[in-house]
């Protein structure tokens, strides 16, 4: 079972930097702060897996550089839940006061969490473990936060798009883009409510046991396979949608 | 004065069919509503499209007869408003992804 799901680790990993990537690649050529931040978003994710993996893979590991490792490792998943939750605001609601505020307060709180999390932690005291640690599971609260609002503004744009795409004034694609956005992230957020349970409440660390980290595979490859799919969607799917998206037929003014 | 693209409309269609200034706006931003458009944030091209598309229906939902010289008389507004207002530039969530499927 641990194969399988070492497995699917690895393919998320792939998948969310193929999309982190191409994402940055589309950023340099439009210079657009949404597509800049998504691509941090997928390469701050897979780094920030792949170094706790490692933290917590290594054979003897002293409780220092496990820490270190730990604490980089969440830094850089943080760092990729902030670059969504920029994104979200450049994307949806860019002239929004409250947007802005609720983004500044997200990443502000997902800073001080991190840092005190750093600060709080002491790997002299007997069984002390950074990644078992409150500060830590605050940490994914504060991220979980920042998913549920890009999954609300993603659900609420489809219904939007949908409308507009009645009117002719949305492309059908982009409004399945974001349906299909939303879902991935709910799953995303799903995720993260399992780490949670598993770490808060079960005080089990998922690398140490193969069928968390299975399930916690499939369901994170599953949502970054959806993330591939909105953000870079096959040509199949395209057609698909095409022929399936007729506008509605409105009375027009002569 | 008016100040938003809503205020602009809903003033006009208050003069066209002798609506309140209560049920004018809530006329437009029903329309708004329906064509899915933001009503504070919205520019001169949609607006157009939602005159032209939606607004008819709302109107006769309101029991207005001659929807189609009303809406004229809005796009008409709407064309002196947006020569006034120069080109608006303002980004709407679909740009995003509109951006990567050019790609």
């Amino acid at each position: 079972m641990f194969a399988i799901a070492s497995l699917c680790f690895i393919a998320t990993l792939l998948v969310t930097t193929v999309v982190g990537v191409r994402l940055l690649a589309v950023a340099r050529k439009t210079r657009q702060i949404p597509e800049f931040a998504m691509g941090l978003c997928g390469v701050s994710y897979s780094f920030g897996c792949l170094v706790r993996m490692a933290a917590q893979r290594m054979s003897d590991p002293s409780p220092q550089a496990t820490m270190a490792l730990i604490a980089l490792g969440t830094f850089f998943l943080a760092m990729g839940s902030v670059s969504t939750g920029l994104a979200v605001w450049r994307i949806f609601r860019p002239n929004t006061r409250w947007a802005r505020n609720l983004f500044c307060g997200l990443a502000g709180l997902t800073s001080v969490l991190w840092l005190s999390a750093m600060f709080s932690y002491d790997p002299s005291s007997p069984g002390a473990t950074w990644a078992l640690s409150r500060e830590k599971s605050l940490i994914f609260l504060a991220m979980g936060m920042i998913s549920i609002w890009a999954v609300f503004e993603c659900l609420h744009g489809y219904r939007t798009m949908k409308r507009r795409v009645q009117i002719g004034l949305c492309d059908p694609l982009a409004a399945n883009q974001f349906l299909i956005w939303g879902l991935s992230l709910c799953v995303a957020v799903f995720t993260i409510i399992i780490e949670l349970y598993f770490n808060q409440i079960l005080n089990i660390t998922f690398l140490h046991s193969s069928a968390i980290l299975l399930l916690v595979s499939i369901l994170a490859l599953t949502s970054n396979a959806g993330m591939l799919m909105a953000f870079f969607p096959p040509k199949a799917y395209r057609n698909w949608i095409a022929a399936h998206s007729m506008p509605e037929s409105h009375s027009e003014v002569a | 004065m008016a100040k938003t693209l809503l205020d602009l409309i809903a003033c006009r269609l208050e003069k066209e069919t002798g609506f309140s200034r209560l049920v004018a706006r809530g006329t437009v931003r029903a329309g708004l509503q329906a064509a899915g458009l933001d009503p504070v944030e919205v520019i001169p091209q949609h607006m157009k499209v939602m005159i032209e598309k939606v607004l008819p229906a709302e109107l006769t939902s309101c029991g207005v007869e001659d929807t189609a010289s009303v809406c004229r008389g809005l796009l008409n507004e709407l064309a002196t408003a947006e020569s006034r207002m120069g080109k608006h530039t303002q980004s709407s969530p679909d740009d995003f992804f509109n951006r990567l499927n050019q790609r």
